[in-house]
């Protein structure tokens, strides 16, 4: 299953990343989701 | 205080032009634009200064929910010990209270759609080991949103070299990131 993109550049060298997220940055991406529910006015809820 | 005063009809010179540049009050580090879940900058945050201006512009966003900022050090996020409070602002309704304490990270302005949204971000002391100073002001313009005033710190003593964007629905992200750092002396 595909995985979510992270992309960013490093200001040093100019290398630039884009890639699917490691086991870590996806773990925490689903907890930052989880974390987010029930935040919004009902108007905003996507 | 003034590198030079000039008189009437005093000649600007290229080493004049040259000094003033190098002298600017905010120095242009770069740039990012792409479209990710997660947008990084790394090895942007150095001892050369003690203050950046971030601007943050999106024109897209893949599900309605709200930025999320994170200080990374080593190309990894930091994911605990941010402290902030603000305002979050309707135009039906004016403002309502934010706040986070230990949060994950820092979550600012709402974004949905294809409404564009401007978001600026002034980070201190981020690369020296002590607590980061985030203040971040943002517009919306979507439903009955507006925009977002939030400030706070990172609490802990560690130095960061970079940072992150996200949404806390785990949106995909279209913007464009552009970093400066304030002028020490």
């Amino acid at each position: 299953m595909t995985r979510p993109i992270i992309s960013g550049i490093n200001m040093e060298t100019g290398e630039i990343v884009e890639r699917e997220m490691n086991d870590d940055e996806h773990a925490q991406y689903l907890a930052d989701i989880e974390a987010s529910k029930g935040m919004y006015p009902d108007d905003l809820a996507g | 205080m003034a590198i030079k005063t000039f008189t009437t009809g005093e000649v600007l010179t290229a080493s004049d032009t040259n000094t003033y540049l190098a002298n600017s009050g905010m120095t242009y580090i770069g740039a990012y634009t792409a479209t990710a879940a997660t947008l990084f900058i790394n090895s942007c945050f150095t001892s050369t200064y003690n203050n950046y201006f971030i601007t943050f512009q999106t024109t897209s966003v893949t599900t309605t929910g709200s930025f999320q900022f994170k200080l990374r050090a080593s190309g990894t996020a930091n994911s605990a010990n941010y402290y902030y409070g603000g305002l979050q602002y309707y135009t039906t309704i004016g403002a309502t209270t934010q706040q986070g304490n230990n949060d994950a990270a820092m979550i600012f302005s709402a974004a949905s759609g294809s409404a564009t949204t401007y978001s600026t971000i002034q980070v201190s002391m981020p690369a020296v080991a002590q607590p980061t100073s985030i203040i971040i002001d943002s517009t919306s313009y979507f439903s009955n949103y507006a925009g977002a005033s939030i400030r706070g710190y990172h609490g802990l003593s560690t130095a960061y070299d970079g940072f992150e964007l996200t949404m806390n629905t785990g949106a995909t992200i279209t913007g464009t990131i552009r970093i400066y750092g304030v002028r020490q002396a």
